[in-house]
């Protein structure tokens, strides 16, 4: 693997992201935010939380799995058409399996999380294993051990990686239109996540796969 | 969905560059240069000149206060404007193309 992450993670670093005088980080061809993530933790958890116990339990993660393959899309496919990728990761590439080790690179400088590819079938399956996800460790102060995974943004997230990269082509820059959307996450070739372990349930750490249904 | 995708891309005509511009669903269109060449460490000192400065050898960004955030992708000649909010979109293709016409005269300067 050509990737190098300790690179990526020192130059996106060394940017120096903070917000702008209109409150936004632009950066990397977006408006990024810096905010607490308990200001999403707590807006996503309410949802879920109102809802169980209405039958709708499943919905709700639906919706919410949904918020993340919409961010998938837009801000993991904007990363990845970027002048910064341009200039940091992509002299780095080697092969197409090193656009998903670069990707999970700067979602590490980002700071969501320590994301780890465990396995790559390119085409096929992703796992993902995720130490100290802001989603889980803000539930795990909030609430007590759940029954349910509660990494809905980071599990949409990693459906969303392998749909922009084996469903859609994201290394030909494609425009990031809703009628492309559609076709990545609507149609029936569509990868799908699940969330295997969870800190939240009282695993070690936060296990994602994505694989078509 | 549809309020946050990215509508297709325009472009903006600079001297010889079409700046692909790309209209988004916050209220800013983002400007995207390709000039296919390495950009010139020697133009350096004027895009810092122009504002706030971070980054390495490869890549460069100029933050203008209030204007926009300009990306420089050396190796690959990628010259990104992301305009702030505030403006209105003429006001922001305004900056862009002032920018890119000042970028054209520097580089045909640094390249004579």
């Amino acid at each position: 693997m050509a990737i190098d992450e300790k690179s990526i993670v020192e130059a996106v670093s060394g940017l120096g992201f903070k917000g702008n005088e209109e409150g936004l980080i632009p950066a990397f061809g977006l408006h990024l935010t810096t905010h607490f993530a308990d200001y999403y933790n707590r807006s996503s958890f309410a949802v879920a939380r109102a809802m169980e116990g209405s039958g709708l339990e499943d919905d709700a993660r639906a919706l919410l799995v949904e918020a993340g393959h919409i961010c998938a899309f837009n801000t993991f496919g904007g990363i990845m058409k970027s002048a910064e990728w341009d200039a940091v990761v992509a002299p780095m590439i080697k092969t197409r399996e090193d656009w998903l080790h670069g990707i999970v690179a700067v979602i590490n400088a980002f700071g969501w999380g320590k994301w780890h590819i465990e396995r790559l079938d390119p085409g096929v399956e992703l796992k993902i294993r995720i130490e100290n996800s802001y989603e889980c460790t803000g539930w795990l102060r909030d609430y007590p051990v759940s029954k349910f995974a509660r990494c809905y943004l980071a599990t949409g997230g990693v459906a969303g990686l392998m749909n922009l990269m084996y469903v859609g082509d994201i290394t030909t820059r494609p425009e990031l239109t809703e009628a492309y959307y559609v076709e990545l996450f609507r149609g029936g070739d569509a990868f799908h996540a699940v969330e295997t372990s969870c800190m939240a349930r009282g695993d070690a750490h936060c296990e994602l796969k994505a694989a078509k249904s | 969905m549809s309020a946050c995708s990215d509508s297709p891309a325009k472009v903006l005509t600079v001297h010889a560059w079409q700046v692909i511009v790309t209209a988004s669903c916050a209220r800013r269109d983002l400007y995207d240069l390709r000039t296919n060449a390495v950009i010139p460490q020697t133009i350096r000192p004027w895009l810092s000149s122009l504002g706030t400065t971070s980054g390495g050898e490869s890549l460069w960004i100029t933050d203008v206060p209030n204007t926009h955030r300009i990306t420089v992708a050396v190796a690959s000649g990628r010259v990104v404007v992301l305009p702030r909010m505030e403006p209105t979109h003429a006001a922001q293709r305004r900056s862009a193309e002032d920018f890119f016409a000042a970028l054209w005269e520097q580089l045909a300067r640094y390249a004579g």
